[in-house]
């Protein structure tokens, strides 16, 4: 790409800096917090959950209601799907993104004429242009209310953030407790292998306008999470 | 911008608090009608051509006056506390988290050459071109080059300090590319042609009218129609509009790094908006431009750090959007794997200044920052006098410590002096950067940095005089005499107090020195 010459010399350059600057010992009134960081500490610093169903929803609904996520807990697929149609209905919307996936594909292919599947490649102007993107997640962390996904498995980069609307569809079974058990579970999943994982936490949001929170900044003005129940 | 011309015509008083040498406002007054010329423009434009501390000096003088404005700032920054008093209550040990978030970036720098390699390493296995750029000049031209070989014209940028920091946006102006900034509050500071004025909230300076007068003015109606109003909503709304098309159209997306990853070669980005989600996820190419210092050892980390980020930042346990970056879009041979994502994507780890802050072994814990800006919301002396004023790309407390060795000591050594040394900057940093400290130790190398020659000379005849007795009686004696002949001369140039006085009044002249009051036992 750049011509090597060039890339190489910067790159002697500030290596060589770091080693000169790293060959003065560090003064001693340096803070630290200790020589070599503890992790095990990671997971009884953060806000504790519990890792049962009732502890992990009771954070889940009182994380998700700060957040303006809308949560909405179901006894069964069925009920799933006629979650999905009522907000279809609601949103009036025409236009629906969604990516192939056993939780996902029913209730997006059923219920409107106009779907979008991202999965076989897509043009963007036309995903920008539907109303609401389905997918699934990789994980919910009920400790911060987010919804983790993968480029991977939940339909790629986009489908999750262009259109206003997003809808979650998740089982409990994919409830995490606490972002150390996120973490540990994205390690062993074959979704490591993906080229992103974001941790969505509520609508997109920004506050640059005298600290007044306004959603949909540039992602979904709205996350709605529809979470079946422990079967 | 500042309302300049209220800090104009400010006279110091001789009323009846003339003799207090604290710096109340009631030893000043305001004059009954404003000049309307403003001063010189100042728009916080870090390209300034005034000399640092001067101008320090100046935009000090002008945003400590405007009374509406430091009302506005400091009631921004309490929301911002309240908030976050609140996240971390939430917390197991917060006090905890911090010793421990500390110890983890710690290890980061300790074996920072090691990490990086690490990065490198890791990163090339994931399809990650690793770049290195010593300087501004170089990270500037290495973008360019990327833009060139790929035939790309057109940049969508989301929020990057580091990019701030080397002006790369009017590097790849000038070279005939566009960019767009767009992240809402750097939308709306580019327009208005201004640097950040508070490296974590860039616009929080500026009310909806002037956010409404820049999109009315500044954006060509080809481009937008009008806004509607100026609630923030509408204004929100406005810009969103603009920059779904510009996602779409653009050919590369630049963004910055929050954290390094070192076991993983991967980049984390934060973000409340997901305009870095878009940038990073539509166009076909994905640059990342990201100081060294940013270096995490594991991916794990990201539990607490992004944690402590949202929470210190902006009272948000985690923020929007938290996304690991682990390479350009991923298929196999078949053309099978991933839907979208970039083709390519770029990091290019940046120097600039920060081997020279590594090198320095008392302050180099400075790097651990995460760039949450919990130190400028908590500091005295930001709120009164304004982001701009520092004239650095980081302002505050951590601005005050970084600058000096990134950019030099002798012309950035005085921002260490913009502290009270009220030391709430050290008790509120998630990664536990001993700031207040450092800010004693930036004035110490600032004594030895600067211009000495006057100060040795003044302090050389005052040793002498003090030293004399006869020296001492014969100058009291002068000064007392000619106080009042120089009187006129007070407050001008001439007046060796000059800046003293500008704030404060001397008590009267006395009527006997204290040498002759003690001779004479203690009688009038």
């Amino acid at each position: 790409m750049i011509s090597p010459g060039k890339i190489s010399g910067d790159r002697d350059m500030v290596l060589g800096r770091i080693r000169s600057a790293m060959a003065t010992p560090t003064d001693p009134h340096v803070i630290h917090g200790g020589m070599s960081p503890d992790r095990s500490h990671i997971v009884d610093v953060l806000p504790p959950v519990a890792d049962t169903w009732e502890a992990k929803l009771a954070a889940l609904t009182e994380r998700s209601a700060n957040l303006k996520t809308n949560l909405i807990v179901v006894p069964d697929r069925g009920a799933m799907a006629s979650t999905v149609r009522d907000l279809i209905d609601a949103e009036v919307a025409t236009k629906i993104a969604y990516h192939r996936h056993p939780l996902v594909t029913p209730n997006a292919e059923t219920v409107c004429e106009s779907c979008y599947c991202v999965d076989d490649g897509f043009d963007k102007a036309k995903l920008e242009q539907c109303q609401i993107g389905i997918s699934t997640c990789f994980a919910i962390v009920a400790q911060t209310g987010s919804v983790a996904v993968t480029a991977q498995s939940t339909g790629g980069r986009a489908l999750t953030v262009l259109p206003p609307h997003h809808i979650v569809l998740a089982t409990a079974d994919q409830v995490v407790p606490h972002l150390p058990a996120l973490w540990a579970k994205f390690a062993a999943s074959p979704d490591r292998a993906s080229s992103m994982i974001s941790l969505i936490s509520g609508p997109s949001r920004t506050g640059d306008i005298e600290r007044i929170l306004v959603l949909g900044a540039h992602g979904p003005k709205k996350l709605t999470i529809v979470l079946e129940q422990p079967q | 911008m500042y309302r300049g011309h209220l800090a104009r015509g400010w006279r110091r008083s001789r009323g009846p608090d003339a003799h207090g040498t604290t710096m109340s406002r009631s030893t000043y007054e305001q004059p009954s009608t404003p000049p309307t010329d403003p001063p010189e423009t100042h728009n916080g434009r870090l390209t300034t051509t005034r000399i640092p501390l001067k101008q320090f000096k100046e935009d000090a003088e002008l945003a400590a006056a405007d009374d509406p404005q430091r009302l506005f700032v400091r009631t921004a920054m309490r929301n911002v506390a309240n908030t976050r008093a609140k996240t971390e209550a939430m917390f197991g040990s917060i006090q905890s988290a911090r010793d421990v978030a500390a110890a983890i970036k710690w290890e980061g720098l300790q074996n920072i050459e090691a990490m990086l390699l690490q990065f490198e390493e890791n990163a090339t296995k994931n399809g990650i071109n690793v770049h290195w750029a010593a300087d501004g000049p170089s990270v500037c031209n290495q973008v360019i080059e990327i833009m060139r070989q790929n035939n790309a014209r057109s940049v969508i940028k989301s929020k990057s300090m580091a990019t701030e920091e080397v002006h790369l946006n009017h590097a790849l102006l000038d070279a005939g590319f566009e960019v767009v900034e767009s992240d809402l509050g750097e939308y709306i500071i580019q327009l208005r042609d201004e640097a950040p004025y508070h490296f974590v909230f860039p616009s929080m300076h500026l009310k909806r009218g002037e956010i409404k007068d820049a999109f009315d003015h500044k954006v060509s109606r080809e481009e937008s129609a009008p806004v509607a109003s100026d609630d923030p909503e509408a204004l929100t709304m406005f810009a969103r509009n603009i920059m779904r098309q510009k996602y779409l159209s653009a050919d590369v997306g630049i963004s910055g790094g929050n954290f390094i990853i070192a076991d993983s070669g991967a980049i984390a980005i934060t973000e409340n908006e997901g305009n870095a989600r878009l940038t990073c996820g539509v166009p076909k190419i994905h640059i990342v431009v990201v100081g060294i210092e940013k270096i995490a050892p594991k991916l794990e980390d990201l539990a607490l750090l992004q944690t402590m980020l949202g929470t210190a930042g902006a009272g948000q346990l985690l923020t929007g959007y938290n996304t690991v970056y682990f390479g350009p879009r991923r298929r196999n041979e078949n053309g099978e794997g991933e839907v979208d994502g970039p083709e390519q994507m770029h990091v290019i780890l940046l120097d600039n200044g920060r081997t020279k802050l590594l090198a320095d072994p008392a302050l180099r814990d400075a790097l651990r920052c995460i760039r949450c800006g919990a130190c400028l919301n908590v500091c005295p002396i930001f709120s009164n006098v304004g982001g701009h004023t520092y004239g650095t790309t980081y302002q505050g407390p951590i601005g005050a410590v970084i600058s000096p060795p990134m950019r030099g000591t002798a012309q950035y050594g005085h921002l260490a002096y913009a502290s009270s040394l009220c030391g709430a900057c050290t008790e509120t940093c998630p990664v536990k950067i001993d700031l207040h400290h450092h800010l004693l130790r930036i004035r110490q190398q600032y004594t030895v940095a600067k211009p000495q020659a006057a100060e040795k000379s003044a302090m050389n005849w005052f040793a002498r005089t003090m030293r004399h007795p006869l020296l001492y009686r014969a100058g009291a004696r002068v000064a007392l005499t000619f106080d009042g002949l120089l009187r006129p001369l007070h407050g001008t140039r001439l007046d060796a107090i000059s800046a003293w006085r500008k704030r404060r009044s001397l008590p009267g002249k006395p009527t006997q020195s204290f040498t002759s009051w003690w001779q004479s036992g203690g009688k009038q």
